[in-house]
């Protein structure tokens, strides 16, 4: 895995930070209190000189590991964070696409109605899936939180102009130009508090977090970010190998995309 | 790590994407799972192993064997980032092509070496676009070498056709390359099979590719995303610096005002530098929007309603034209002079012609801050009713 310069990739995110909040009047970022989106806070705090100026949400699907509520309180107080916890409601059988992917979406697509927001900021990064390496640094999402990626913006020369219709919103990735491996780099250098289901406990940790019931662990012995780091150099597997709803089906992702998933 | 960004340019078909593929293969820079799934999509779909599948990941993509996006891949190779952009060869994608055009520093075009493929117009299209993006570097890689039993001659006919356009339109550096993206020849190592050729494989031309130089120009400019509160403004530096106590003259208002304090991420700071994005403590307090640049009374930035430029416009234009500089949209009319032709040279033309590059006047409702010297203010994109227009280049 590539590790890219930080300074440059931190100078680009702060720029679209302030970018989202300038083009947009009601903007809120998603926090799911795992190591991209809360890296994110951390640079969105460089941006706004400590003070982050717009909401963080966390859809809560009442099934987060215990250490992720107790970090994200932690983080909350310590930050100043506007927190607001959206609830999801799981409906159907737990498979990987009813517990996060489309329940998530639901609440997600409630809490913006109600509170009016036309941006969403999300920390998806391009290495992380086929499928999100055709993304935008603002990309634009229909009513139905669809997103129509063949008929999207040039975004040539910093051009993040976008026309938002009611009832529409845009999604801004800060992130986008990250690999795994810089946010971990990221998150070192800042010495940004992490999520210790990250962490190795008895041989095996957390690559990348979902919700208690669709993530699984890998087998490591990483127990801090220098030795994920090492591992992750040696790494020939994929990030998400430890989430459900990737394994389920070849165009899963895609279609939990094109549906308005994070 | 130097970094190398690599655009691909070229027709559909003639092997953009297999030559990512390929090479993301030979420098091993890719998860087994990866090569995997992308061997296994081939076969559910009943075709035989793509290397390109392993980067067009949509499901439409490998159905109809055609790039839609912009997609990039990264590796290292001795030490060396690389990072290939990867655009649409489609001509109604011509946009994302643009997109992803502008972000490179050499331009990797490839010319299938079929003789039914060949230079075609879309191939001259796309290095003009390269060259009115001020990419310096071009390879041009002849492709399917294999498939012409690595013919000399047909490489050389190849190679002097095309050097008699690129000259004519201005290309200062350009080096061509025999190989065969499929078959993963003279990629990483020179191949075995076209003993007559003697440059050196892809890779080693594109590390010794000269990097580009990034414009320093001296005068100050600083481009205003917004106000933090009354008396902190946020913008990034474009060119030149700032110290606590410089006037600031704020553009196009006209507006004077002293710096009392910069912060630089969160920490306050006696002064920063080009590239970096800082809030800044103003006294008068002054509200500013996206758009407006900072600069100082001396540097003489240009703020003006009408200039020239290079145009080129994706389609017809339907309706009236906006532009957008640098975050300043304003109405224009756009008024062409002569366009380049096929043969890289000058015929004149009074309108817009889509797809083509032309030399235009541009006349803007309202004023706008342009600079030749600093990229980022002497080009544009235009707009009109259906959306993303195309691009200029100010001259």
């Amino acid at each position: 895995m590539i590790k890219q310069n930080l300074s440059l990739l931190e100078e680009r995110s702060i720029f679209l930070l302030r970018e989202a909040v300038s083009r947009f009047d009601n903007v809120a970022a998603l926090w799911s209190m795992g190591k991209d989106s809360t890296a994110m806070l951390a640079v969105a705090r460089k941006a706004f000189v400590s003070k982050i100026p717009f909401p963080v949400i966390h859809i809560d699907n009442g099934i987060d590991f215990p250490e992720t509520y107790e970090f994200r309180d932690l983080l909350t107080k310590k930050w100043k964070l506007d927190l607001i916890v959206a609830e999801s409601k799981i409906k159907k059988e737990l498979s990987g696409f009813s517990c996060c992917g489309s329940n998530k979406t639901e609440a997600l697509k409630k809490i913006m109605k109600e509170q009016g927001f036309n941006a969403l900021i999300v920390s998806i990064r391009r290495d992380e899936h086929g499928i999100r390496s055709k993304e935008r640094y603002v990309s634009k999402r229909n009513k139905d939180f669809k997103w129509d990626y063949k008929n999207q913006k040039a975004e040539l020369w910093d051009d993040y102009s976008s026309k938002i219709e009611e009832g529409e919103h845009a999604r801004i990735h800060p992130l986008l130009d990250w690999n795994e491996i810089d946010v971990w780099n990221y998150t070192q250098a800042e010495k940004i508090p992490v999520n210790p289901l990250y962490f190795s406990r008895n041989g095996f940790r957390y690559r990348s977090l979902g919700c208690t019931h669709c993530t699984s662990m890998i087998k490591s012995n990483a127990k801090n970010i220098p030795q994920i780091m090492a591992e992750l150099k040696v790494s020939t597997t994929e990030e998400r190998q430890g989430r459900d709803q990737d394994k389920e089906k070849d165009y899963v992702m895609s279609k939990l995309r094109a549906l308005g998933y994070m | 790590m130097i970094s190398n960004r690599v655009t691909l340019l070229g027709h559909k078909d003639h092997g953009k994407s297999t030559l990512i593929g390929s090479m993301l293969i030979v420098t091993k820079s890719v998860s087994s799972e990866r090569l995997e799934k992308a061997k296994s999509i081939s076969s559910k779909l009943g075709k035989i192993f793509e290397p390109g599948f392993i980067i067009d990941s949509f499901e439409e993509e490998h159905e109809g064997g055609l790039t839609i996006d912009t997609s990039r891949a990264s590796l290292v190779f001795n030490g060396n980032f690389i990072e290939f952009i990867d655009v649409p060869g489609h001509e109604e994608l011509i946009g994302n092509m643009i997109t992803g055009a502008s972000y490179g520093d050499t331009a990797l075009i490839i010319i299938s070496a079929l003789r039914n493929e060949g230079i075609t117009e879309q191939t001259k299209r796309h290095v003009l676009i390269a060259k009115m993006l001020d990419i310096k570097n071009l390879i041009v890689a002849v492709n399917k070498m294999d498939l012409i039993s690595y013919d000399e001659k047909t490489f050389n006919k190849i190679k002097n056709e095309f050097k008699t356009y690129l000259d004519r339109i201005g290309w200062t550096w350009c080096t061509f390359v025999p190989i065969s993206a499929y078959k993963m020849e003279n990629l990483i190592s020179r191949s075995g099979k076209i003993p007559w050729y003697e440059g050196e494989c892809l890779i080693t031309t594109i590390l010794n590719a000269p990097k580009s130089k990034v414009s320093q120009s001296k005068k100050l400019s600083i481009i205003l995303q917004g106000n933090l509160d009354n008396n902190t403004i946020l913008g990034k530096i474009l060119s030149g610096s700032i110290h606590i106590n410089d006037k600031l003259l704020i553009l196009p208002y006209m507006k004077n005002c002293k710096i009392e304090n910069i912060f630089v991420k969160n920490k306050s700071s006696k002064i920063a530098r080009k590239g970096i994005n800082v809030a800044i403590r103003v006294n008068p307090p002054i509200g500013v929007t996206r758009g407006n640049v900072a600069s100082t009374k001396n540097s003489n930035l240009h703020t003006v309603k009408a200039f020239d430029s290079l145009v080129f416009p994706i389609r017809n234009q339907r309706g009236d034209i906006s532009i957008n500089i640098n975050g300043t949209i304003s109405k224009s009319l756009i008024a062409p002079k002569a366009l380049i032709d096929k043969y890289g040279g000058l015929k004149d033309s009074k309108v817009l012609k889509s797809l083509s590059v032309s030399f235009a006047t541009v006349r803007v409702q309202d004023v706008v801050v342009i600079e030749r010297s600093i990229p980022e203010l002497s080009r544009f994109t235009m707009y009109d009713s259906k959306g993303f227009l195309g691009i200029g280049v100010i001259k």
